[in-house]
Order: C-alpha cells, then structure tokens, then sequence
C-alpha cells in the first residue's frame, strides 16, 4: 500500500480511503453527469450506480500522483459514462438529446477545464455570501428544495416572469463576480 | 440548416432560459447545435452546469435541508456498505462510524440530493401546474377571493412584514388589524385601515402606506394584495408584486401609487422607476394587456379588467413619506431606545419591533411554533446586525463564566454561572399604543407565557416611551458611536428603569412562593460592566437607574441572565430606556466630535 517511489509506481487505496474520497469527489462526478445526461431525474440513478461498480472495484483502482483525487474522479467519471450509456440504452428517446459524439466532445472538454471549474466553484462560494440576504434566500429555494420558478413565484406570490427575471439577474450577478474573483487572483 | 454562430451574450440567455425549464424545441435544437461546433460554446455550457451544481452544494451546506422521513435520512455510503458483504463491510462501517466520516456523509448525501435536485434545473422537466390563481367566473370582479397560495409548512409561520408606525389618528377595524404583540403579520392576515395612515415595511425591503380606508393582505416575501383603497410603495432592491381585483402590478425597483375604487377599477401612478401593469380578466373573451410605465405615467384598469386610459387620480392623492412623528414628551434631549431598535432615530415613534438573538436580524419567526418553541438555545456566537442603524449585534451569553463577545470589535466579558445558554423569544421593543388594549385579551397574544402579557400591556400603558423585552438569557449591543453620528451630539447618560414582570404569582403560585425566581442584569460598556443588578427578583415598578457614558465609549450591551436558577420567569423589560444627550454649544461640539 504504501508508496515505493518513483514516477511509475501504482498506489492502491484502502475502504476507508475509498469513502473518503468519495465524499470529496462525488459533486464532481455529479458534475460530470448533469453535463452529458438531458434528464437528470435519473442523474441521481446514475450517480448511486456508479458508486455502487466503484465500490465492487475499488481494489482495481491504482493512482500514480501524490494525491488519488484527480485519478479518482477521472476513474469514476469513466464508469458513469459507461453507466449513463447503460441508462440511456434502456430509456430509448429523451427530449434533450445528447448523441454519443457530442458526448465525446463534452466529457473531453470537462476534464480539460476540469481545474478551472474547481477554481470557479471555490470563487462562487466567495460570490454567494456577498449577495444581498433575499436574493441568497431565493438561491436557497430554488437550488436546495429545488421547487421550480412557477412553485417560487406561487410560494411568493409574484408573478413567474418576476422569479424569471430575478434568477437571471442572480445568476447573472454571481458569474461576473466569478470572472472578477478569478482576474484578481491572476493578478496577484 | 446551417450551422448557428456562437455569440457570447446570446449564447448566455440560451444557457439562462435553459436553468429556467423554458427552452423552446427550436431553442434546443441551436443549443445543441453549438454544443457541437463551438468549443467556447461547450465550455460556457459547462461553466453554468458548474454553477447550478455549486449553488446546491452552497445551499445544502449553508441551511438545514427539510424535514425527511426516516428512511431518506440514511446516508448514502451506508447504502453501499449494507449491500456488500463481508470483511471489506466491517472495515467500512467501523471507518463510518467515527464521527467525521459520517457527519460528512449525512451531509454530501444531502449535497447529493440538492445537486440532483438542481441539476433537474438544467434540463427541460415537466413544469408544476400553477395552483390557486385566480380562476373568477366571468363578469365576477368586486369580492374576489385572494387565491390561496402553496406555502411551506415553516412559510405560514414566518411573519412577513411589520406595522412601523401609525400616524396618531390611525384607526383600525377591529377584526382586521395586527393581532400581534409586535404589530408583524403573515400572509393572509388582512389590515383594514379605516382612517389615517400606516407605514408597513416588509422583510423584503419593500415599504408600503396604507391611506384609510384600505384594506391591504400580504401574500409573500415580497407579494400583497390590494383589497380596496389607496396605497403608496417604495422598492429600491426588488421586485414587488401588488395585485388588485383587476391588475397585476409589477414593481421593478421603483416608487409608485396605486387605488381600488368602488368598482374594483384599479389606478397605477409610476412617481419613480419603472411598473409593469397587467390586467386581470377571467372572461377568455378579454385579451390580457401587459404594460410598461415609467416616471410620471399613469393608468387606469376598469371594473371589466380592460385598460381604461391614463388614472383620473393625481399625484396629490397619495402620502409617498412618512415623517416620522416627534417623541410625545420631552425636550429632544432624550432619544428612545425603544424607537432605535426599531428602526427610528431615536426621536421618533416607532410602534414595535423584534431582533433574533441567534442571527442578529428581524425576528420573522412566530413564538411559539414547530421551528421556535418559544426557548432559542444559543451557541454564545455573537451576531452582528450591520444592516441596521445603531444596532451593533445580538448574543446569547456564555452560562459557563467563560468569555462571552458583547459587540463587532471582539470584546469580552465574564459573566457569572447560568443555568443554561438560552433565552425565550427574541429581544423586542414594543410602545404603548391604543390598540395594545384591544388585543389584550386574546390568548395568542402570551406570546412571552406564563400569563405575562397583562402585567406587560399594563406597564407599558404607564411608560412614555415603551420597553424593551430581554427574557434571560441575553444580549444586545447599542453602537453608540453610530448614535453620536447620526445625531452630532455627545451622550452623557444611559437611564432606564428596571423591571422584572414576571406573573408567576397567577401563573403557577407555587413555584412563586418558593421564590426562586430571579435573573441578573448588566449594562456593558466596552466590555466593561458598569451597572448591574443581581438576584433580580419580580418588580412590576422597577428600579430607576443611570450610567454615565464616557465620550471614547463606542458600545454599549444590555444583558439579562438566569442567575443560575433556570430562566423560569426571568422577564426582564427596560421601561423607558432613554440615551440623555448634552446640549453643547456649536463650538464645543464641533471639538468633541473632531477626529
């Protein structure tokens, strides 16, 4: 288990190091997922099945760098593809459809920005703490109960386009503070 | 079809249409077209599936998530180990069952959750039926029902906005008025001024006059509807919905006017910004019209719900200020803590209000309800209240004689042993007014229990400024320095007088006769205390006092605890606290307050 050294030696990992980096890495993979599947009703499916092959497979998991996370993801991440062709096969026709060549092109282009979406994840967290409260309080029903725009507005009592307009404005409001976050970082 | 152009800006509304559910067959079709030809394209794409997934992961980490059942509560690793067997399985479960691994797991299950859940945002889902607008049968306008809104069991619970004051010949209709003690009121609660004015500010932001007669009901966060009458609104941050029988009235961050005659025919004046105005109609045969006004536009929707031209009102028939009403007595020297910590400057009249220890803000909560039941336990975290004027912050004090912070500078105090680190209630401020007396008898009003709330109502009826509420244990700092700015004067006293109204004689007289009952009070001034009263026991009268204030004294923290014998009774209220300022001579002054 442990490490011999040099630059082609293979690490394995131990359950407790599985779990670990599960926890860690699972919003990634999740990432991953929401990124190629069109309905992420199943996405949830697909997640928990990808854990459950990874745990049968752990022990086949080896990693060449100093720390197992970067290998990790990328390891889970190939059999959620596997996983989400699996699904995809079953369900047939899906409304938004991705084929297997825009697949491709996505999962490619996730893992070459996969360190630049993490460091705009860790701007973003600076981001929403500096929105005003309501707006942080209409962030947290939207993406933590996960109601949709028209239940907002009838929760509010606003009209929909109302909720519409806002969620753009937010939105709108926390990239270009990430962009912001992220210049000033280059500059330091 | 040939290949659509990546344009950077309208590639943005596609991605933000796309969070909202709401991309059209052919919107989707140039979605996915991009995503195939254009790199930037696929990475924007990326960039706000990142987004929505972060502000999951941000929203479970930073609110408790629902209530769920019992089953939906297991974490999710443990789901993996209870279908694998064997040796790997009790490693896995011994290494779940330290305490790290699985707090972390119980919450990236719900990261998990939340992240499913708003991932579903970016892909087209089945959209929920609106319930409960309005569905009148045609030619039904006057009456109308409000329709009854889908809210959250907590939802109901929550005040959403608050009665700030009164001009003084305000009458209320009495079985449509602010029922609670604090004068806040939740959705559904209709406010039937019959004549005067009344200002209300929701926790939105949004601030409304209500001219009578007018009868007005909250609906949500930042949502009302106009019954009939007159009202005026200010919106600087938000949006705010105003819907009447036969309007819909949108108001995008501005200032403006708006009336329910008789006949349910709605007028709308923009004094500032910018409203939508859309009418309501339920008669299919009547083409809903939506219209933008601006500064200085007016409009008028008829009885049957169609655009009748510009209003027949002007601007002369609405009150868009609310001066604040001077103090009833004295000689301007005295500024009323009460109206500070409600909002006012000190001078004025400000009816009621309330503080969360445990979060520094509004208090929205009802006080006694599934989320608070009445005891707020605290975890000795001060919290700061930058929002508001003069307030500094809000605690709950340490009842272990460890270091307790008292204001945002970081200073501290010991304070004896307590029973326990909590309070009951918020902190609040309530002046006597004249429809006190008439909720006085109404059982939701004991709201501080234990039968207190006559012996309350009776003393803040003799009382010129009102009280403020701090049931042990707990705390709130005054930024006196704010006070100084704002008033360019110097402060040469705190005074109040001190009661404890407990009622526990009526309440449970046992417990009263074995006098047991007592809390302790402090006035902190830069984390020095400066006055205190031990052992406080029940004193409807109260105790006068006076502290000196130092002109480098910058905070000042009234703090009440149990005295270490639970917090049973401990209703301490400050009676007419007051902050004495100097008169000076411009000169003097203007040295005093020279950095």
């Amino acid at each position: 288990m442990d490490s011999t050294g040099g630059d082609c030696a293979a690490k394995s990992i131990t359950p407790d190091e599985f779990v670990k980096l599960l926890v860690r890495c699972e919003r990634r993979v999740r990432a991953f997922v929401s990124t190629l599947h069109p309905h992420s009703h199943d996405i949830d499916e697909v997640v928990q099945d990808t854990c459950l092959v990874a745990w049968k497979k752990y022990q086949a998991f080896a990693y060449h760098g100093e720390q197992p996370d970067e290998e990790f993801v990328r390891w889970l991440c190939s059999i959620a593809r596997f996983e989400l062709n699996n699904l995809r096969r079953k369900r047939g026709h899906e409304e938004l459809v991705f084929d297997e060549s825009l697949l491709d092109k996505l999962a490619t282009q996730y893992f070459q920005d996969a360190t630049h979406l993490e460091e705009r994840h860790q701007a973003l967290m600076d981001c929403v703490e500096r929105l005003r409260p309501r707006d942080q309080e209409i962030v947290k029903r939207r993406y933590q109960v996960g109601i949709s725009a028209r239940e907002l507005a009838a929760c509010a009592g606003r009209t929909v386009d109302a909720i519409y307009k806002t969620l753009t404005r937010i939105r709108g409001t926390l990239l270009l503070c990430i962009e912001q976050s992220l210049k000033e970082e280059r500059v330091r | 079809m040939s290949s659509p152009e990546f344009q950077p800006d309208s590639f943005d509304a596609l991605l933000q249409r796309l969070c909202d559910e709401r991309l059209t067959p052919d919107e989707k079709e140039e979605l996915v077209a991009l995503l195939h030809t254009s790199e930037a394209a696929r990475r924007r794409y990326l960039e706000f599936v990142q987004l929505s997934i972060s502000l999951a992961d941000w929203s479970l980490s930073i609110f408790p998530p629902p209530q769920r059942e019992a089953a939906d509560e297991e974490p999710l690793l443990n789901r993996y180990v209870h279908i694998s067997a064997g040796a790997a399985e009790a490693e896995t479960s011994s290494a779940l069952s330290g305490g790290t691994v699985a707090v972390t797991s119980r919450r990236k299950y719900g990261v998990a959750v939340g992240m499913v859940l708003a991932a579903t945002l970016l892909i087209g889902l089945t959209v929920a039926v609106l319930q409960g607008r309005f569905d009148r049968q045609p030619g039904q306008v006057a009456d109308r029902e409000v329709p009854a809104q889908p809210v959250t069991a907590i939802d109901q619970q929550m005040f959403l906005a608050r009665v700030v004051e009164v001009t003084p010949d305000a009458e209320w209709n009495r079985a449509e008025m602010p029922r609670e003690f604090l004068m806040r009121v939740r959705a559904g609660d209709v406010l039937h001024l019959e004549r005067g004015l009344a200002k209300l500010e929701f926790y939105s932001g949004a601030r409304v006059i209500l001219h009578g007669p007018t009868r007005f009901e909250p609906t949500g966060y930042s949502a009302a509807f106009l019954h009939s009458g007159r009202v005026s609104g200010r919106v600087d941050d938000s949006d705010f919905l105003l819907v009447t029988p036969t309007a819909e009235v949108v108001d995008l961050g501005t200032e403006f006017g708006v009336s329910v005659g008789d006949s349910a025919d709605t007028d709308v004046l923009v004094f500032d910004g910018e409203v939508n105005v859309r009418s309501e109609n339920a008669d299919p045969r009547v083409v809903a019209e939506s219209v933008n006004l601006t500064e200085g536009m007016t409009i008028r929707i008829g009885e049957d719900g169609r655009v009748a031209g510009a209003s027949l009102l002007g601007i002369d028939a609405f009150s868009r200020r609310f001066a604040e009403l001077a103090m009833p007595s004295g000689d301007g020297s005295e500024l009323s803590l009460v109206d500070i910590l409600c909002g006012g400057s000190g001078r004025g009249q400000r009816s009621a209000a309330a503080i969360d220890p445990l979060t520094g803000d509004w208090d929205r909560l009802g006080w006694q309800n599934s989320s608070s039941p009445g005891t707020r336990r605290g975890e000795v975290v001060y919290h700061p209240a930058p929002w508001h004027p003069m307030i500094d912050g809000a605690f709950i004090p340490s009842s272990t004689g460890q270091p307790t912070q008292v204001d945002s500078l970081g200073r501290t105090v010991r304070l004896p042993l307590g029973h326990g680190a909590y309070t009951w209630g918020p902190v609040w401020a309530r002046r006597f007014t004249k429809d006190l007396e008439v909720v006085a008898d109404r059982d939701e009003n004991d709201f501080w229990g234990a039968d207190t709330f006559p012996v309350i109502t009776g003393r803040l009826a003799d009382s010129r400024y009102g009280g403020i509420g701090i049931h042990a244990s707990v705390g709130i700092t005054f930024n006196l320095q704010d006070v100084r700015n704002l008033h360019a004067a110097e402060i040469d006293s705190f005074s109040a007088v001190l009661t404890n109204l407990d009622n526990a004689e009526a309440h449970n007289p046992e417990y009263a006769e074995a006098n047991v009952r007592s809390a302790h009070f402090f006035v902190v001034i830069d984390g020095e205390i400066r006055y205190e009263q031990l052992d406080f026991r029940r004193n409807v009268e109260g105790i006068e006092f006076e502290v000196p204030i130092e002109s480098g004294d910058q905070m000042m923290t009234l703090i009440s605890t149990d005295a270490n014998n639970t917090n049973k009774y401990d209703h301490i209220v400050l009676i007419d606290p007051v902050l004495n300022l100097q008169s000076a001579d411009t000169e003097s002054l203007i040295s005093r307050l020279s950095p």
